[in-house]
């Protein structure tokens, strides 16, 4: 059942709040999750980025008080006072028997936050930055299908099977005839718009379970065009007589069940033909792996052309290249919880049931032509480009480095909407084929103790060198499904290291040397030279100290390397040697075993930028997040205490060791003087120990630095403008918001622009009074009064405000700009003086006569300003 | 003194009708507090107990002259134009009186007044010309040589704008003794209703408790007079009034006479002076006010008989 509870509103004395405050929704398995709303469908793109919501990595204590459904946090309150907050809600859900390992990986830490969308992105930013307890902050991109939809005019798979240009498909015929065309133990999770579950071509490969839709949160899926024609192409039913074939479909004619399907549904056509997406991806992408699959399909990533003109220019390219080269951890995170826990319990070991042990996740690489790719340019990824059916390049394609492998992608012909077929063209229909391919593999090869890491080294390994590998705008070989199936049959081991040197880091040791091509290297260290010789490379010994690296695409032969060996002992003599290993564990000899000692402990060291002499100061409105840093000379992994001093908090920047935010939200703050303290204690025990002296200064209110006066008009319908700024400061700096009203619209009219500038605009001779104020952030106000004297040329200096025959209410006697002794009767008819009022007045201090409890009768109302006379006939009725 | 126990419970009636509470409002109609006749004008309103002056327009103050005042017949047309000095107060007006005297122990007075300001032009409404106007008909009773009582009802009317017009009615009542060298007077002057303005605000006639005392002494041909008039207005302003004559031969006339008033008294402080020549019952005065930036040079011309 869904629990909602109501954070408290009420915050402290210090501020008053009238916003609704935000709902947190821990969620659950079971629960109906349909009443949110889909902030795709109306939000406001701030480049490519969705405004009011926000996804953040939470500190434990605050993921815990919200998962509760309450925080007790001032700091939480004032963010959501000021966001406007409206939910938190967990970006993966309570996953029911595997939520222990879905906590083990922290991923129970990310919340999802929705605001108010009004808020401008940067402060936001700021703010949910400098909040503590948020220790990352990801915005929410936009995403949408990489989709390209051609004419229907190729009525041939030649992904499967190219007879125009042999060689340039996947080659995945020739396994077919010796090996496998899929096996139903194997799940493969569409991650996509949903496909049709009941197609004639693909219902016999659907999972019977499993299947959800992210955008509605519930289990009912809709058939989406790309999501089933992405299905098709992995595992639409072989020789069933019908329709297509898939890449693992299986043999219906020989009763032989494909992979499965799931579809896990992030794309959903509305009615009115637009598409809903669900508000993050990631989710899917994690409860894959709690699904049971084991291969990750995603033919989706971020959507950069902001213009929609077709291309990734100027601006757009920028945010492609910065979502390219900064992932959301939010993702990556998700990603690699797939690739840990994919067919494996909660500890990570393989379940006896699943063919592997971890997951795959592949992506389509984009069809922007650009050199990014994001997301699927993530390590964690396969990232899959595409060729035309001749071999090249397709012209959409994006590229670079870190596209993996390429596959046929234009023109592909496969499953369609309500049981039809139809060509598409895009690195999308590029992606399924790969992860056919890689159901294949699995579907042959899995089995108790076959990885992910192997399936992985059997596809990028087993792809072929094409033209479009390389070149300026690369996209990988071409992923070869025999080619994977028969890589490094019958190979032999790598060669020996021979050129390893071995340096000390502090008590640690560094081992530079030469790659050699090899899969992999293991770098292994031990008081005796024996202990080395004799080392079980896979299952060494507890007195051995190990670390391994795994050749990354880059790391060709030749190919310089370095591996850092850590929790060493101080001052010790080691034996160290290198040995590579291939993916099939075949070893090379050991390499030369050099002795080496380890240095001193060198104790970490504090860092805090900037930091004065005396402490920080800090104003009474800032909000603080500085960074503090601590290293480690010995490459140790750190503890760091930290002891507060006020509300003052330390935390760890993106969930970094040594990179910290020191946060304060001084508003909250009493002022005065503080210390926090910080200790960092490296893995040897040797410690550094830093203060942080900082002061709150108390707010001060805004102040009138300069009286507004009187602003004089001469045309009626004329404007006149002030700053003000001119007249208001805030002595701490602080940003004022100013208000501004005029008593009597009839005389003039006021507007406030966003720079404080006031617009005065005139529309009857008189004086009225406008009142101003400046308030800041703690709702301290300083108020001060401008006079708008609206006097059109050849108006008596002294004139009169309003009618002249009145039957009560006052008549408005208004001298001119200087102040002078003004004296004002007002004379009956028989020469009584009924009224009689003498002294200092100005426009901005004008004469009020009293008419109520003036007789009826004519009167004349004798002014005398600056020695000048000045006369008006008033009748009182 | 037998007649005392008709006077003084006259007054005592008089006095209790004027001290109804009264809002603390201005006075309307404040006309009704201006001097009426030239010779009272001249000594800046005093001498309402003075005898020796006409009696045409003692319905506007003191009607309890009219028995010790009045030959046959007393008639007066006067002439003035007041605060020429300040145009919204500017008004010339015309007035006409008489008394005369039908037994020996009566004597009946009636009076007109017209006040007419200039032409007033104010944007959004019609020219038009402010005018008030003063009617009052006095009737005084003497009981033996020295004792009078009289009473005058008045009538007034107010146009400020041309389908504006206020009208209220008013009395005047009061007792006199007449001796050898000296009178005085007192009761009350301008008692009536409330005027209200177009919001429904009631505002209350510029009414009055006066005393008023007058002293002559003859020298040879030469007469002295010295008059004093004293008003407590019902809103607690205050005025008072000092003037002399002078009289040779009972053929010329010379008058003085300063008014001090309280802030917004319905006459302000002034000085006046006047002259006057008599010859064969008629007689011709004239007054001038000054000494007041808003009804000086004010000025008053009257030709009268009496007989």
């Amino acid at each position: 059942m869904k629990r909602i509870l109501r954070i408290s509103l009420c915050f402290a004395c210090v501020l008053s709040c009238t916003r609704e405050m935000p709902e947190t929704v821990p969620s659950s398995p079971k629960q109906e999750q349909g009443t949110e709303t889909d902030v795709r469908t109306g939000g406001e793109v701030y480049a490519g980025i969705e405004n009011g919501i926000a996804k953040v990595y939470l500190s434990e204590e605050l993921a815990g008080e919200l998962e509760k459904g309450e925080s007790r946090s001032a700091e939480w309150k004032l963010l959501t006072r000021e966001l406007g907050i409206r939910s938190a809600t967990r970006l993966f859900p309570d996953a029911g028997e595997f939520e222990p390992r879905t906590r083990k990986e922290g991923l129970h830490r990310w919340y999802v936050l929705r605001y108010d969308k009004e808020v401008e992105a940067s402060r936001a930013r700021h703010l949910i930055e400098a909040t503590p307890g948020i220790q990352q902050m990801e915005p929410c991109r936009r995403i949408r299908a990489c989709v390209t939809i051609n004419d229907p005019n190729w009525n041939r798979m030649w992904g499967m099977n190219n007879t125009s240009y042999p060689g340039y498909d996947v080659n995945c015929k020739s396994v077919w005839d010796n090996y496998t065309m899929g096996n139903s133990s194997v799940t493969v999770a569409v991650v996509d718009g949903g496909f049709q579950l009941n197609h004639p071509d693909l219902a016999a490969n659907t999972a019977a379970t499993g299947h959800y839709n992210y955008v509605d949160n519930n289990t009912t899926i809709y058939q989406h065009f790309h999501g089933t024609h992405v299905a098709g192409t992995i595992a639409a039913v072989n020789n069933n007589g019908i329709g297509v074939t898939g890449i693992a479909g299986g043999n219906a004619a020989a009763g032989k069940a494909g992979v499965k399907l799931l579809s896990l549904q992030v794309f959903k056509t509305l009615d009115n033909g637009t598409t809903a997406s669900a508000n993050d991806f990631s989710r899917a992408l994690k409860e894959a792996a709690d699904r049971g699959a084991l291969i990750s399909q995603n033919s989706w990533g971020h959507y950069f052309d902001f213009n929609d003109d077709g291309y990734i220019t100027g601006y757009e390219l920028t945010y492609a290249r910065q979502a390219h080269e900064n992932p959301e951890r939010s993702f990556t995170q998700a990603v690699d919880y797939f690739n840990k826990y994919a067919g494996c319990d909660n500890d990570g070991n393989q379940l006896s049931s699943s063919p592997m042990k971890g997951g795959v996740v592949i992506f389509a690489a984009g069809n922007e032509d650009i050199p990014y790719g994001s997301p699927g340019n993530y390590d964690g990824c396969v990232s899959v480009g595409a060729i035309n059916r001749n071999g090249s390049r397709a012209s959409f394609t994006n590229y670079g480095d870190w596209v993996d492998v390429c596959a046929p992608g234009v023109d592909v012909y496969s499953t369609y909407l309500s049981g039809q077929y139809t060509y598409m063209s895009g690195t999308s229909m590029a992606c399924p084929h790969v992860s056919g391919v890689a159901a294949l593999v699995v579907s042959y090869f899995g089995g108790k103790g076959f990885t992910a890491d192997e399936l992985r080294a059997r596809l990028i390994g087993g792809a072929k060198t094409i033209g479009a590998t390389a070149g300026n705008k690369p996209i990988g070989p071409l992923v070869d499904a025999m080619g994977a199936f028969q890589m490094n049959s019958g190979g032999k081991a790598p060669e020996q290291v021979k050129d390893a040197t071995v340096n000390p880091t502090g008590h640690n040791l560094r081992v530079d040397f030469t790659s050699t091509g090899a899969y992999a290297y293991i770098v292994l260290a031990g008081k005796t030279k024996k202990a080395v010789e004799n080392a079980d490379y896979f299952n060494p010994a507890s007195d051995l100290i190990t670390a391994t690296r795994i050749a990354s695409s880059t790391d060709v032969e030749g190919t310089p390397l370095s591996v850092q060996l850590a929790g060493l002992a101080p001052e010790q003599s080691y034996y160290v040697a290198v040995v590579a290993y291939s993916y099939d564990r075949k070893c090379s000899p050991l390499s030369e075993i050099t002795q080496m000692s380890t240095g001193k402990n060198q104790k970490p060291v504090i860092e805090i930028p900037d930091y004065p002499e005396g402490g920080f100061v800090f104003a009474h409105h800032s909000i603080i997040s500085l960074p503090v840093r601590f290293s480690d000379a010995d490459g140790d992994a750190m503890s760091v205490t930290y002891k507060t001093g006020g509300r003052a908090t330390l935390e760890p920047n993106n969930g970094s060791q040594d990179y910290y935010n020191f946060k304060l939200m001084c508003p909250l703050a009493t002022p005065g003087e503080y210390t926090a303290s910080v200790d960092v204690t490296d893995e040897v025990g040797a410690k550094a120990h830093g203060n942080i002296k900082y002061t709150v200064l108390p707010n001060t209110a805004p102040q009138v630095i300069k009286d507004p006066g009187v602003l004089l008009l001469e045309n009626l319908s004329g404007t006149g403008e002030l700053k003000l700024q001119d007249y208001f400061a805030d002595p701490d700096g602080e940003e004022i918001f100013f208000r501004a009203t005029s008593l009597d619209q009839k005389v003039a009219t006021v507007s406030l622009g966003e720079d404080g500038k006031l617009t005065v605009t005139a529309h009857s001779q008189g004086v009225c009074t406008v009142k101003l104020s400046a308030e800041d952030h703690e709702n301290e106000r300083v108020e001060g009064t401008l006079t708008v004297l609206v006097r059109p040329e050849g108006t008596p200096e002294v004139f009169i405000s309003g009618e002249t025959v009145v039957t009560g209410g006052d008549i408005t006697v208004i001298p001119g700009l200087e102040e002078s002794r003004t004296r004002v009767r007002l004379i009956s008819s028989s020469g009584v003086v009924v009224y009689s009022e003498e002294g200092l007045h100005s426009a901005a201090k004008p004469v009020l006569v009293d008419m109520g409890g003036i007789a009826p009768g004519v009167y004349t109302l004798d002014i005398n300003y600056k020695d000048q006379p000045y006369r008006y006939t008033v009748v009182k009725l | 003194m037998r007649y005392c126990r008709f006077i003084l419970p006259f007054l005592l009636l008089c006095l209790s009708a004027a001290a109804e509470d009264k809002p603390a409002t201005g006075n309307a109609m404040d006309f009704l507090g201006m001097p009426r006749g030239t010779a009272r004008s001249a000594m800046a309103g005093a001498g309402s107990a003075s005898v020796s002056a006409s009696a045409a327009f003692s319905a506007f103050d003191n009607p309890s002259i009219l028995p010790f005042a009045t030959g046959k017949v007393d008639a007066s047309f006067s002439y003035g134009r007041w605060a020429p000095s300040t145009p919204g107060c500017l008004s010339d007006n015309l007035g006409v009186g008489i008394a005369f005297k039908p037994l020996r122990a009566l004597a009946l007075s009636v009076a007109v007044v017209n006040q007419a300001h200039p032409v007033l032009e104010i944007p959004g409404y019609e020219p038009f010309r402010p005018l008030d106007g003063l009617a009052s008909l006095g009737a005084g009773v003497s009981f033996g040589a020295h004792f009078s009582i009289g009473a005058s009802f008045k009538y007034a009317y107010q146009r400020v704008l041309s389908d504006n017009v206020y009208s209220a009615f008013a009395f005047n009542a009061m007792a006199q003794y007449h001796g050898g060298h000296f009178d005085i007077a007192a009761g009350v002057v301008n008692v009536g209703g409330d005027v209200k303005s177009k919001d429904g605000s009631a505002y209350p006639l510029p009414s009055a408790a006066r005393i008023s005392g007058s002293y002559h002494g003859d020298i040879g041909k030469s007469r002295f007079e010295a008059d004093l008039d004293a008003d407590c207005y019902f809103s607690g302003k205050f005025g008072i009034a000092a003037g002399v004559q002078y009289t040779f031969n009972d053929l010329l006339f010379a008058r003085a006479g300063y008014r001090y008033a309280t802030a917004g008294a319905v006459l302000p402080s002034h000085l006046a002076l006047g002259l006057g020549v008599q010859w064969k019952g008629f007689c011709l005065e004239a007054s001038y006010i000054t000494a007041n930036d808003i009804i000086g040079n004010s000025f008053s011309l009257s030709i009268g008989y009496r007989y």
